[in-house]
């Protein structure tokens, strides 16, 4: 039995549905990630959870207790607001407090408690100060601990780090994985940043118009996308047409711009062609006789740690991304081979349309 | 940094220092607000150093014996007493009615919301002595209250007679006053953040806990200046006091009208006047200063 359960949980504002059919299983201690576009039904999700949106159909249980209809602030749930939403006007002390006092928690337990939590989030020095004057990164980690100190049976992260900039935001992934695992506590994180979702997540759920497309751990999620969809949202990819060809035994003939790869089909397919995933990283750039694509660099952009570039190939625009290994790479208008090893190369489900 | 500076063209003509620009600029509004607020203002403030007599008018002189005879006559310290009284009965009256009403507009859908908005605002949009004279028919002796107190058998016709009272003054006062406060108590609602409510409600604080802890402390500024002015409106207001307490009920501005136009006593009543000015000033000012430091640090 898991402990937050979503049965065919659906959200629909007039004729547009916001959310529909959403079926999770969330285990104790879990941190399972929403990961989406804008839209795609996942804050919709979290507000069902929450209870500020009424579910049109479906059901939420909570350790076994069916808690759809139940009013927001009987449900014991703590949230962590996008905005951080935190009471301007207390200190980052009554901040915190503010739970317990709800709870009518005695004093002496309460102290203890809000002492806690202020030193799991390294706030201790900063608990007399107002919220406007802590910087972005001091609000998230109040508003981490305000939830955090009600000993919720569920954590709720509405986008957490997208207000913080890239420095911090990383800093904050690390610290924010370190307390989820310290405190245990079953997290459900909305976000539509794919690097946060697999950095923190045990399972990543990713949701497109409303609908969970796949759920899974982090690195099959990104090493098997079921789809075109989650092959490109989860981290970049290189979408590439094959033309089906013979098949002997197992193995099919499948072209690919000037290329012929040899693959085993996982079942019958109807159209005559497949659509291919190659992530950048997977691609390597080789002189032009041994690769097995040929083409010519386009464009290349420096990233520090590793160049981006486009090539214009036999089966279409390539991204590719090496690392950068100390050494000045191939130069715009040079002609290449690309090259990938046998098991980077993932064919996508055929899309069942209508 | 100065090389560059001293290559772009020089705009202003060399005649002109810089510093004087922006009091040119302003001047026109300035010479305009100085003249037709401030010239009358000056010479009330001359007139109420003159002296008074029946026989030959006003006397050119200079001495505070008006303001003495203001500061120690019964009669007027009754007047001022009556004027503030009244403009506190207004002010908590307008924080009661105004701030609720506020918030129930600001949770209301689209097409309600702007329509009821418009609807609190009408008060505002009759002319002040129709508007009185309108309550006059409602609480006057033989008026729609009395009439209806007597039908309904709950009291006699002359309990819906408010004229000449403290009550009726108050409440025609909130009547038109209660939009400005509805106004500075929304202003400070649309900058709320919905999920602060969202975060109290989350922590399992309860609606009326939501508003009392949260919502409240956050509109207080909103509030407290929507007090500053429905105090300063209704402390100054003349035609409402004038026509509902006529001769019986005198505030501050119909005793200082009075003066003017009754006993012909101008010193007198420009001495009232000064004074109902300076202590209208001393509180709205030692009231914003309280809560500017009172919220510098929390809600900026």
């Amino acid at each position: 039995m898991s402990y937050l359960s979503l049965t065919s949980l659906t959200k629909c504002y007039g004729p547009t549905t916001a959310a529909e059919d959403i079926t999770l299983e969330i285990e104790k201690g879990e941190f399972v990630s929403l990961l989406g576009p804008s839209g795609c039904g996942k804050t919709t999700t979290l507000q069902m959870i929450a209870g500020f949106v009424e579910p049109t159909r479906g059901r939420i249980l909570m350790d076994g207790e069916d808690i759809t209809h139940r009013k927001p602030n009987e449900r014991g749930i703590g949230i962590v607001f996008q905005s951080y939403a935190l009471f301007p006007h207390m200190t980052v002390i009554d901040n915190v407090r503010f739970g317990l006092e709800m709870r009518r928690v005695p004093a002496a337990e309460s102290r203890q408690r809000v002492g806690e939590v202020l030193e799991l989030v390294h706030l201790d020095q900063l608990k007399d100060r107002y919220p406007r004057e802590l910087s972005g990164g001091q609000r998230q980690r109040v508003a981490l601990a305000r939830a955090l100190v009600i000993q919720p049976p569920v954590l709720l992260l509405d986008e957490p780090l997208s207000n913080l900039d890239a420095k911090l935001r990383e800093d904050m992934q690390i610290e924010l994985r370190n307390i989820q695992q310290q405190v245990g506590t079953t997290t459900l994180m909305v976000t539509h940043d794919q690097s946060e979702a697999l950095s923190l997540s045990d399972r990543v759920v990713v949701m497109n118009q409303g609908r969970v497309v796949q759920v899974d751990d982090p690195f099959n999620a990104y090493e098997r996308p079921s789809d075109a969809f989650v092959s490109s949202f989860v981290g970049k990819t290189n979408l590439l047409t094959g033309l089906i060809g013979k098949t002997e035994g197992d193995q099919t003939a499948i072209r690919l711009g000037d290329a012929t790869l040899e693959l085993t089909l996982d079942g019958p397919r109807t159209s005559d062609q497949v659509q291919i995933s190659i992530r950048p990283e997977k691609l390597e750039l080789t002189d032009c006789a041994s690769g097995k694509l040929k083409g010519r660099v386009k464009t290349r952009l420096f990233l520090g740690n590793h160049w981006l570039y486009q090539v214009d190939s036999s089966a279409g625009e390539l991204f590719i991304t090496q690392p950068n290994l100390g050494k000045q790479g191939v130069a715009v208008g040079d002609d290449v081979g690309v090259s990938w090893s046998s098991g980077a190369i993932r064919l996508l489900e055929e899309k069942v349309h209508g | 940094m100065a090389e560059l500076a001293s290559m772009l063209p020089t705009t202003t003509p060399r005649f002109l220092p810089k510093s004087l620009i922006p009091w040119l600029l302003s001047a026109p509004g300035a010479i305009f607000f100085l003249m037709l607020l401030g010239m009358p203002l000056l010479m009330i403030l001359v007139l109420s150093f003159n002296s008074f007599d029946y026989a030959e008018g006003i006397i050119a002189t200079f001495s505070f014996a008006n303001y003495m005879e203001v500061i120690k006559d019964d009669y007027f310290h009754e007047i001022f007493f009556r004027t503030y009284a009244i403009s506190i009965a207004v002010v908590v009256l307008c924080i009661a009615i105004g701030v609720p009403e506020a918030y129930i507009l600001s949770r209301m859908r689209s097409p309600w919301r702007s329509l009821f908005l418009v609807v609190t605002l009408t008060p505002l949009l009759i002319s002040v002595v129709v508007r009185t004279l309108g309550w006059v028919l409602l609480i006057g002796g033989n008026g729609l209250l009395g009439k209806a107190l007597e039908a309904l058998g709950i009291a006699d016709a002359s309990a819906g007679n408010l004229m000449y009272t403290h009550t009726g003054i108050i409440l025609a006062l909130v009547h038109v006053l209660v939009p400005f406060m509805v106004i500075s108590v929304w202003a400070a609602l649309q900058k709320l953040d919905p999920s602060v409510e969202h975060a109290a409600l989350s922590l399992g604080a309860s609606h009326p806990t939501v508003f009392r802890r949260v919502v409240v402390p956050q509109i207080m500024p909103g509030m407290l200046s929507g007090s500053l002015i429905v105090f300063a409106l209704a402390a100054s207001a003349f035609a409402t006091p004038a026509i509902l307490g006529g001769r019986r009920l005198k505030v501050a501005a119909t005793a200082a009208y009075d003066e003017y136009l009754n006993t012909m006593n101008w010193p007198l009543g420009a001495a009232i006047a000064v004074i109902l000015l300076v202590a209208n000033v001393v509180v709205v000012m030692s009231y914003n200063r309280m809560m500017e430091r009172r919220f510098r640090r929390t809600l900026g």
